[in-house]
């Protein structure tokens, strides 16, 4: 049993690891956090689902889908929630409080076209089962594990190898001199909102085919989770998400299984704080400095 | 000035050309929470509220219409708090029908109490409130206890060929009522009819990961698995239990009773018993005519959220008759009501039959045990 | 005892004038937390446990805040060391473990809640704990204290260059802070009659950091009008019920776009 749940641990981490790099990239270039992250990773999710209802599309294209709407509504959020406090003298709480807003505006959109309650994201995938003796695992799980590696593994090549990928870390690394060295500091942002909400949609969608349902709330706590994570790996660090999320998944799942669910949350939290106190710039130690 | 001359003139003609008083109008408060996290249990209210008020508006006898105050609470007990005053001092009503949410319940039943109004929630399912706010407090919704005894004598029946003595609970840590009924009620039944719990496992509401509850489960063998949960928690765990391979048949609380459980679970759903005073696909004819008609002006099927607070209405219109108030004397007019719902007796509501109220001020009807075959719930044979 | 609709709204105005005061002091200092819920749910917990036992009003409420404020000095620690942005995520967690724990914690109720507590909050206390807040954080300024959080706040190492113990100076704004918190939790529940943990979880920590982020950081009158209309807003925008948070979502978007500071952007007073 304990294989099982660590592999019930790792999709559930992936899923994480996948809002958190969201988190962690707009963090990285703009030092701020983005408090509408787990909405943009809502929204993703009810586009998948409607590619699915609508148009009785597969897994694949509603994950097309989900990584599209949720990469346009993130540069949206860049223009309108960001940018203008960015040209406005860069202070650091008026991005939460928009962000907050906007937060607020999304769910109650959601709300209004689909319902509060959970609606049924229908899938075939999870009946699929593959039985590998010692543990078990369906073909939505295996599907998720599969995506999360690919994105990773894609955002990594993107992050090292490509010229926006480049000009991202570049401005990561310190903004006015990226922009004085040439770097377009405008588009360089929303390249980066872009993508990190590509991945909030793709983490939605997982989710959805995954649980089988969705709801215009599903963001808040994800949201909060994925912040934890952002900061166990260390805030700005992409694979400290990665890793940071892995590990809270199965840190998790385990304290599921072995204690009683009701101190899950606890965990994630109790975690993070066991970092801030040991290593308090995170697991792997990049990203700004976390003392004074 | 001109404000008092005003006053005179008007005074004055309303004196001389006084008609006879039109029949007052009985004005009773609703609360129900029309936007935030319960919004689609507001909005099937409100949609059974308006197909109430097309029918039965008007009262006869001595008093004219029912008139209905409706706040939306937005599911906050702030907002409970705040809107039960104002239906009591302001809006001056006999009585108020809500609010939904037990926790609401719980912060606005005393201010009824204070207020020396009737109270009566139609869909909160929490033990104890009402009985701890009497005499002005009252519950629709059956008492838990009341309908799992049955259902498991039902559940258990019908799986003799391979009896079940030992299972395991799934509970909702986090719902109140969940938790209660999977701490405390069921256990107790359970041990009464001599099954064994193997173990108690919680998962929170809005949690949308059960692997981990579920291999747990799993691994302890039991012959049947409880679920004490609301439809879309209970939905996910036991899809998730079929997807992990078990096959135990499943008895769950009265949370699961809405068509949504059906549509989020799936064909995982198949099998799964529970209780209920109403369901959708009920045979009765009145039933049947009352759903038909809302999935036609609505397009879809109503929930137990609208047949509770439609049935809820139309008792107190009952009472309204059956007392004869006429709105005039507000003070007095909440007494007669509340000695109407008092010691109720089999009062026959249109859709889940006859109705008392014990002592405690909870609804007590005979409930139907039911079980999904398909994609919808159909009485368990 | 009972009274009308405007004096509830009145009570819980100034049950949230409090909390944005208790995060406004600690703000001075610089110091972020968005889990002010977590104090508040210990002061009103404890608080009632004692008006339940027998204690007065005023003993329960008081020690409610006292040990939030042994609270506050605990998460205040790891606080001291580290930044802005990773005091907000800590106490952001805090809220969060004390959410989690109220929940489990069956001597208080664990999810049914606790109910039955003594109905003992009135507005007078209310208004006279607000009055008070408000002068204390107006005072607080002409304190050396209050100077110091300032200074820290603008530049700590230039501060502490010039004696300013920093560490004092931090954990007891925050300790403060979480007393004020703790006051409103256990006036709230001493109101509301009947709490769970829901009361107190991360949104009630986000919208007391709104209301001291759009009233404005600099002035202490900040959180008072920030309080005001966060919480008048929805009153007021029934009209709009049904696109309710809509409207409040865009206007907090627009508020922070023109008014990053919060709307009051002058301390009021000569610096």
């Amino acid at each position: 049993m304990f294989i099982q749940q660590l592999a019930n641990g790792v999709m559930l981490g992936s899923t994480y690891a996948l809002v958190a790099i969201g988190y962690t990239l707009v963090f990285g270039v703009l030092r701020l956090l983005h408090l509408a992250h787990g909405e943009v990773f809502m929204v993703g999710a009810f586009a998948g689902l409607q590619v699915v209802l609508w148009w009785h599309f597969g897994p694949f294209v509603a994950l097309i889908a989900g990584l599209v709407v949720a990469a346009l509504l993130g540069m949206v959020l860049e223009v309108v929630a960001f940018r203008p406090i960015r040209k406005r003298g860069n202070s650091h709480l008026a991005p939460i409080v928009s962000t907050i807003g906007a937060g607020l505006v999304l769910q109650e959109v959601m709300t209004k076209v689909f319902g509060a309650e959970q609606t049924p994201f229908p899938s075939d995938l999870g009946k699929i089962a593959y039985d590998l003796g010692f543990i078990h695992v369906t073909g939505s799980q295996v599907f998720i594990l599969a995506v999360a590696i690919v994105s990773m593994a894609v955002l990594h090549f993107f992050v090292t190898y490509t010229r926006y990928g480049m000009a991202m870390r570049a401005a990561s690394e310190n903004l006015q001199v990226a922009a004085i060295l040439g770097v377009n500091v405008d588009n360089v942002v929303l390249v980066t909102f872009a993508v990190a909400s590509a991945l909030g949609g793709i983490a939605g969608v997982l989710v959805g085919l995954n649980f089988n349902a969705i709801s215009p709330y599903m963001g808040l706590e994800m949201g909060i989770k994925g912040m934890a994570v952002m900061l166990i790996g260390g805030l700005g660090s992409i694979y400290g998400a990665m890793v940071g999320g892995l590990i809270l998944g199965i840190v998790e799942v385990l304290s599921v299984a072995y204690l009683a669910s009701s101190l899950r949350d606890a965990f994630a939290f109790g975690l993070m704080i066991l970092i801030l106190i040991v290593r308090p710039r995170g697991l792997f130690q990049v990203g700004i400095r976390a003392e004074r | 000035m001109l404000r008092l001359k005003t006053t005179l003139l008007v005074g004055a003609i309303a004196l001389a050309g006084a008609p006879i008083p039109a029949m007052a109008d009985v004005t009773i408060g609703v609360l129900i929470p029309s936007s935030g996290k319960g919004a689609s249990y507001g909005q099937q209210q409100q949609n059974a509220i308006n197909m109430f008020m097309d029918k039965y508006a008007d009262i006869g006898g001595k008093a004219g219409k029912m008139k209905l105050v409706i706040y939306d609470t937005r599911g906050e007990n702030t907002e409970a708090i705040n809107l039960t005053r104002k239906l009591i001092d302001s809006d001056n009503v006999v009585a108020i029908v809500g609010p939904q949410f037990s926790a609401e319940a719980e912060v606005a039943f005393p201010l009824a109490v204070r207020g020396q109004t009737t109270m009566i929630t139609p869909m909160a399912a929490k033990a104890g409130i009402a009985a701890a706010n009497r005499p002005w407090a009252f519950r629709f919704a059956l008492t838990t206890g009341n309908v799992y005894g049955p259902l498991l004598d039902v559940w258990l029946k019908k799986n003799a060929a391979k009896p079940i003595k030992k299972v395991v609970i799934l509970m909702d840590g986090k719902d109140a009522v969940s938790s209660f009924d999977g701490k405390t009620v069921f256990p107790q039944i359970l041990k009464q009819k001599g099954l064994e719990v193997l173990d108690t496992i919680s998962f929170q509401t809005g949690d949308i990961d059960y692997s981990a509850q579920i291999t747990r489960a799993k691994g302890l063998n039991p012959d049947g698995i409880v679920v004490s949960a609301l439809y879309n928690e209970a939905a996910h765990a036991v899809a998730e239990a079929r997807k992990q391979g078990m096959k135990q048949p499943i008895v769950a609380g009265v949370g699961i009773n809405d068509p949504r459980f059906i549509q989020i679970a799936g064909s995982a759903a198949e099998g799964v018993m529970t209780g209920s005073d109403f369901f959708a696909e009920d045979p009765k004819p009145a039933v049947a005519a009352w759903v038909a008609d809302y999935d036609k002006r609505y397009r879809q099927k109503p929930s137990n959220a609208a047949g509770e607070i439609y049935d809820t209405l139309y008792l107190m219109r009952e009472c309204i008759k059956k007392t004869g108030i006429d709105g005039k004397d507000v003070k007095g007019d909440r007494v007669k009501l509340r000695d109407c719902w008092t010691g109720m007796k089999d009062v026959e509501a249109p859709l889940m039959g006859k109705t008392s109220m014990d002592n405690n001020g909870d609804g007590v009807r005979i409930p139907t045990m039911l079980e999904v075959k398909g994609d919808k719930f159909v009485v368990a044979q | 005892m009972l009274s009308s609709y405007w004096d509830s709204v009145c009570i819980f105005l100034g049950i949230n004038i409090l909390l944005g005061i208790s995060l406004y002091i600690p703000m001075v200092c610089g110091l972020i937390s968005l889990g002010q819920g977590g104090f508040m749910a210990i002061g009103a917990y404890v608080a009632v446990m004692l008006t339940k036992a027998g204690a007065p009003f005023v003993v329960a409420l008081v020690a409610g805040a006292l040990v939030a404020a042994v609270a506050g000095l605990i998460v205040g620690a790891p606080a001291l060391r580290i930044r802005g942005i990773y005091v907000m995520i800590l106490t952001l967690g805090f809220g969060e473990i004390v959410r989690v724990f109220f929940l489990n914690f069956e001597p208080t109720g664990g999810a049914s809640g606790l109910g039955g507590i003594p109905p003992l909050t009135e507005l007078w206390q209310i208004v006279l704990s607000c009055v008070l807040a408000y002068l204390l954080v107006w005072r607080i300024r002409q304190l050396r204290f209050g100077r110091a959080m300032i200074a820290i706040h603008d530049d700590d190492l230039a501060a502490e260059a010039m004696g300013i113990n920093l560490t004092r100076t931090k954990l007891m704004s925050f300790s403060l802070g979480a007393f004020i918190a703790g006051i409103a939790g256990g006036f709230y529940a001493h109101y509301a009659l009947f709490i769970d943990a829901n009361q107190f979880d991360f949104s009630r920590s986000a919208m007391t950091f709104l209301y001291v982020v759009l009233g404005g950081t600099v002035n202490p009158f900040g959180p008072v009008l920030g309080a005001a209309i966060v919480t008048l807003l929805p009153e007021v925008l029934r009209v709009v019920q049904d696109w309710r948070m809509t409207v409040f979502g865009t206007l907090l978007i627009l508020i922070a776009i023109w008014r990053p500071d919060g709307i009051l952007r002058t301390a009021g007073f000569r610096k």
